[in-house]
């Protein structure tokens, strides 16, 4: 009898625990759950209720940021959009892959206008045709544009060991070239470390073929189109193999080094930070944001990086990322008034630049102010700011309210380092809108449709796999990946036969003559 | 003898389902809790087998199993197309081998130089070591194995270095990701997979050895001639079982260990279900290849299960 | 193979000392990277700048890294949240086991091979990865704490152990019990459990092991923070790529020195084993003895 009683007790336990509702009552402010972009980084319980209750007391709405994990994020998302409580707005870089079947987006076309400071951001980027389809139906709000932001940066300080002046600094890739066989030659002299890593990348061939492919190929790291008319994948072009041979030259002299494929990003940001590196092509948020700690390692460390681009034989090296069609999503289930509810948020956070920032790091007046005492009135028209000495007794806080639209307002204001140099994340960051600095990509404007082409293209995912993985093979040289081009060709050949690449062509070209109305 | 098989088959002898009932009113009441959580937790995910042959989207809940397109084998076909299939099924077979190869051996040998010696204490110190790491989870050996094979102040490093050596980051290189694997398991489960083979040398006669060693034997040939043949029923018996599971590369260990750079020698079928299902979504595609090992596991246990019991022994049931 | 070292080969002899020396070292295997973990755990970030990487003796026992961890509600909250369910997650366990075992250890109850062979097939074949989470889903589990508890109520292979252990119990016991007038339920609870007591033990600490290391299910199916149980917690502190615990969700205040990635996450291995750990010499052999006469029974 005891043991039915207690199993009574644990079922009842049970029923309870499932079953706990939540009551509302009618008084209460309309609540939104948002899943912001930004993962944790350190916001303390008071510091979210500060900012929690700041935008409630603005504008009469709770917001819940449920904030995620660094790890596992990816899951941990989808898990929470298959859960339980009704997730009303989330980010996500690719708006497609939950509309279609899944049917679980909102349709904002008319959304848009309540919203006049929030896209009035995106006019000049453009960003709207990222999440509108071919019916004119709006997805979501847009988070990407078209960027610039493989600038090869090199160290000022090193040219100047070397006796550089400044026309002398590598504006071509023959001057590059020749810059890293110096600096690897002269490595333990003048200042230059004896361990001194002439380039760096990261650990794939994305970043050295949007820093350099566009020097030896027509369009650079883009789609292109042939004579008959068929929309084929950037290696495929005439020139790939040049650069992958040039890449591998590199790294067989030892300019990048061997071990470089297998640093992982937080390795690059160290090795950026420790002073060793003399140029970079690796992701340029990387670099800018170790630029503080390589300070404080080596004082006189600088950088510097042709703004108006690098080239080679008079092409423009670079090449544009295409915007994505990440996006700002918002749930079908959502009622509309939660929507009205978010949007107010929305414009109450981008009508005025300061409150933008505030949701960035905390409250205007606790935790930074517009820096009056040194740049005058200057300061607020230009958005230059200052963290405060009171910050560092407030309760952490760290971007859980940020719900960004991305480089819009990231660009928009002018930071200063302690020591007043300007911040250079900050200074960089408005140079990502410079496409003439790189080349543009053939098809701009146009967003393939991935689920669509991973429907009808049967191997296409392991075909774009596959790229990944055997184009890094041949860089390092790997046994059977020699870089000849017999075997290049050779390559090729088998993602015509084994992965369906005319296939996966003739479906990108569908794609984009419809899209161009063709 | 007679007699008892008598007293067995009264013993045995079925009631019928009305005396059942009387006779155990409560019991089957009592196996209904049982019978219930097995119908809910394992028979119903096994209808979700179905999206492996639909096109099913993930968002869509249980209506989606019965709304979404219906495409056959199209998931598996797919998957055996791609480059995926033969470096799954490869890793996994491999390191599964290796792992049988290196651990299988190591517990028996473990097993016999414990029997040899003399004295308890030390044996029984030495054995409540060598379980320690079975009772650690996967993610605590994990961590332990990341923290010592590190190259940022890891102990294995740290003597490769005094050795005049250079670091290698043991966990980034397909050259070396394998061999991690198969020493982890090593660690983690050679004391407690000799228990088996030590309970069965429990039952061989002392006096068999002493006799032996009067007779001048030396220890080799009382391993083969004594040890071993006791114990080899229960070594075929296991190796039989174990190759039943010849599938299961170890996926705890797998995942907690491995990263992008090494999916290449150490990304087996289960990680690549992970992954394809929990982050990328494509549930029929992974439920697709989770099947396909199942069935392939499902025989292989049947079989060797089949080949015990022709050897005499019991097998699982 | 010997019971003295009297009249034995020189060979065997020599077999003997260098299988001391093999045992001794395998012991030293097994424990050295451990040690190396808990001594890693007291390097303070100050001597690791000074002393370079690796320290076989800290020349301070610096407990920083300790304190830091202690300071977070997470740790605390992984404890709180592990306990629960190792004790709830075993009493379910044991009282689902013992009521699935017992009526199946009855050879004469009808429908017991039917029942046996629906178990059975279980263990074959596995639905997988996502219908198990799909049924988690639809149940309404995800982000609860019985996510961690419910699915994994009953493991076969103890139940079928569990069935074992009372088969030997004696019927006769149970008939005599009967008829002195008890009915099912009373010849369990007055007969049957009190003889299984050693069995119940070991079963349950089966159990408790199992639930107290489980890992997976936190992964799939928990996002909140608060309900992680101290074995994700230490994950994610591994895990986490760039060793700043603060993008995985600790905050810190008036933290001098932040110690090394390396040692915060060896602090917090040490803080995840040590229970299991101290409870370990005590429980290991009820463990061996289960094994041992669960594998001879098969």
């Amino acid at each position: 009898m005891k043991k039915l009683f207690s199993l009574v007790m644990a079922l009842a336990m049970l029923a309870t625990m499932l079953a706990l509702p939540v009551w509302a009552s009618a008084d209460d402010p309309i609540v939104v759950n948002v899943i912001p972009e930004s993962s944790a980084t350190g916001t303390s319980a008071e510091g979210y209720k500060m900012m929690q209750d700041w935008i409630l007391e603005n504008t009469g709405v709770l917001v819940n940021a449920i904030v995620l994990d660094g790890t596992d994020d990816t899951n941990q998302k989808n898990a929470l959009l298959n859960g339980n409580t009704r997730i009303d707005v989330w980010w996500g870089s690719n708006w497609m892959l939950y509309g279609g079947d899944n049917d679980m987006l909102k349709n904002m076309k008319d959304f848009i206008d309540e919203i006049p400071y929030t896209m009035g951001y995106w006019e000049n980027y453009g960003g709207l045709m990222s999440v509108t389809d071919k019916n004119g139906d709006v997805w979501g709000l847009p988070r990407h544009c078209n960027r610039v932001f493989y600038h090869t940066f090199i160290r000022e300080d090193f040219m100047q060991a070397l006796g550089y002046t400044e026309d002398q600094y590598p504006r071509t890739m023959e001057q590059l070239e020749e810059y890293l066989y110096k600096v690897k030659d002269a490595a333990g002299t003048n200042g230059i470390p004896a361990d001194v890593i002439p380039l760096i990348t990261r650990n794939r061939m994305d970043d050295m073929e949007y820093h350099f492919l566009g020097g030896y190929t027509a369009y650079g790291r883009s789609n292109w189109q042939d004579e008959d008319g068929l929309i084929k994948p950037y290696y495929l072009q005439d020139g790939y193999l040049e650069f992958l041979q040039q890449m591998k030259k590199w790294r067989d002299d030892g300019i990048i080094l061997q071990d470089n494929v297998t640093w992982n990003v937080n390795t690059v940001r160290e090795m950026l930070a420790s002073g060793r590196v003399a140029a970079s092509s690796a992701y340029s948020t990387d670099l800018c944001n170790q630029y503080i700690n390589l300070r404080a390692n080596v004082p006189g460390a600088k950088w510097w990086t042709p703004v108006e681009g690098m080239t080679r034989n008079g092409e423009l090296m670079e090449s544009q990322i295409k915007g994505e069609p990440a996006a700002m999503m918002f749930n079908k289930k959502t009622p509309d008034e939660v929507v009205h509810a978010y949007l107010k948020v929305l414009e109450f956070l981008f009508s005025d630049w300061a409150n933008n920032y505030s949701a960035q790091v905390g409250l205007k007046g606790l935790y930074w102010d517009y820096d009056t005492e040194t740049y005058g009135e200057e300061a607020e028209k230009l958005h230059i700011v200052k963290t405060l000495d009171s910050a560092a007794e407030q309760p952490k806080y760290s971007k859980d309210f940020w719900f960004s639209i991305g480089l819009p307002t990231e660009a928009d204001c002018v930071m200063y380092d302690a020591d007043g140099v300007q911040n250079m994340q900050n200074e960089w960051i408005r140079h990502q809108g410079d496409i003439f600095s790189a080349k543009g990509a053939f098809d701009i404007g146009v967003y393939y449709n991935t689920v669509e082409l991973y429907d009808r293209v049967m191997m296409a995912s392991d075909l774009e796999t596959a790229i990944k993985e055997e184009t890094i093979k041949f860089f390092m040289g790997e046994p059977g990946y020699e870089l000849t081009e017999e075997n290049w060709n050779a390559f090729i050949q088998r993602l015509y036969d084994e992965f369906e690449l005319q296939e996966y062509c003739e479906e990108m070209t569908r794609q984009y003559n419809e899209a161009k109305g063709l | 003898m007679g007699r008892s098989k008598q007293k067995q088959a009264v013993i045995n002898q079925k009631l019928t389902w009305k005396k059942s009932f009387k006779k155990y009113t409560w019991l089957y009441i009592l196996l209904i809790p049982g019978v219930l959580w097995y119908i809910l937790f394992k028979y119903l995910p096994m209808m979700g087998i179905v999206i492996a042959f639909e096109k099913y989207g993930p968002f869509t809940g249980v209506k989606g199993m019965f709304t979404a397109k219906w495409v056959g084998w199209y998931w598996f076909r797919k998957f055996f197309k791609s480059i995926y299939a033969e470096r799954l099924i490869r890793n996994s077979l491999v390191i599964s081998l290796k792992k049988l190869i290196v651990c299988f051996p190591s517990a028996i040998i473990l097993a016999i130089l414990l029997n040899a010696i003399p004295g308890t204490r030390y044996k029984k110190t030495i054995q409540t070591v060598s379980y320690l790491p079975h009772f650690l989870s996967a993610v605590v050996v994990a961590s332990i194995v990341r923290t010592i094979t590190s190259t940022d102040g890891g102990l294995i490093n740290l003597v490769i270095k005094a050795l005049g050596g250079e670091p290698v980051f043991f966990l980034g290189s397909n050259k070396y990701f394998q061999g991690v694997l198969v020493v982890t398991e090593l660690w983690k489960t050679i004391g407690w997979n000799s228990i088996i083979y030590l309970a069965a040398m429990t039952g061989i006669d002392p006096a068999l050895y002493e006799a032996a060693t009067v007779d001048g034997a030396n220890w080799h040939h009382k391993i083969w001639h004594i040890t071993l043949p006791a114990i080899a029923p229960i070594i075929s018996l296991m190796l039989i079982l174990r190759c039943g599971e010849l599938m299961n590369a170890g996926f705890e260990m797998t995942f907690n260990l491995y990263s992008a750079a090494v999916y290449e020698t150490g990304d087996i079928i289960d990680t690549y279900v992970y992954r394809e299902g929990l982050t990328n979504m494509n549930y029929s595609s992974a439920t697709a290849v989770n099947v396909f090992k199942s069935v392939v596991s499902l025989v292989l246990v049947l079989g060797s299960n089949f080949f015990a019991k022709r050897m005499g022994q019991e097998g699982i049931w | 193979m010997v019971s003295d070292m009297k009249n034995i080969t020189k060979g065997e002899k020599t077999f003997i000392i260098v299988s001391f020396i093999l045992l001794g070292l395998l012991a030293l295997v097994i424990i050295v990277p451990m040690i190396s973990v808990v001594i890693s755990s007291f390097v303070s970030a100050a001597e690791t700048a000074r002393r370079g990487q690796f320290i076989l003796w800290p020349e301070h026992w610096d407990t920083t890294a300790y304190k830091m961890l202690f300071n977070s509600d997470r740790i605390y909250s992984g404890y709180v949240n592990t306990i629960f369910v190792t004790v709830v997650g075993t009493a379910l366990s044991m009282l689902l086991t013992i009521c699935t075992a017992y009526p199946l250890s009855k050879k004469d109850l009808r429908g017991r091979n039917g029942i046996l062979a629906m178990i059975f097939v279980t263990m074959l074949f596995n639905a997988g990865l996502i219908p198990n989470f799909l049924l988690v889903k639809e149940l309404g589990l995800l982000d609860t704490r019985w996510v961690l508890v419910l699915p994994y109520l009953l493991n076969t292979w103890n139940m079928l152990m569990m069935r074992n252990f009372f088969y030997a119990i004696p019927e006769a016991l149970e008939e005599a019990a009967f008829l002195d007038g008890a009915n099912q339920i009373q010849i369990i609870v007055r007969v049957v459990l009190p003889l299984s007591l050693p069995s119940i033990a070991t079963i349950s600490m089966f159990y408790a092991v199992s639930y107290w290391n489980a890992w997976f299910p936190g992964v799939m199916y928990l996002t909140d923070k608060s309900l992680q149980p101290v074995q994700n917690v230490m994950r994610s502190i591994i895990v986490a790529a760039s060793g700043n615990l603060e993008d995985i969700g600790f905050t810190f205040d008036d933290v001098q020195v932040v110690p090394t990635s390396n040692t915060l996450k060896c602090a917090s291995i040490v803080i995840t084993t040590l229970p299991i750990l101290v409870v370990y010499p005590f429980i290991q052999k009820y463990f061996v003895k289960g094994a041992m006469v669960g594998s001879v029974k098969g």
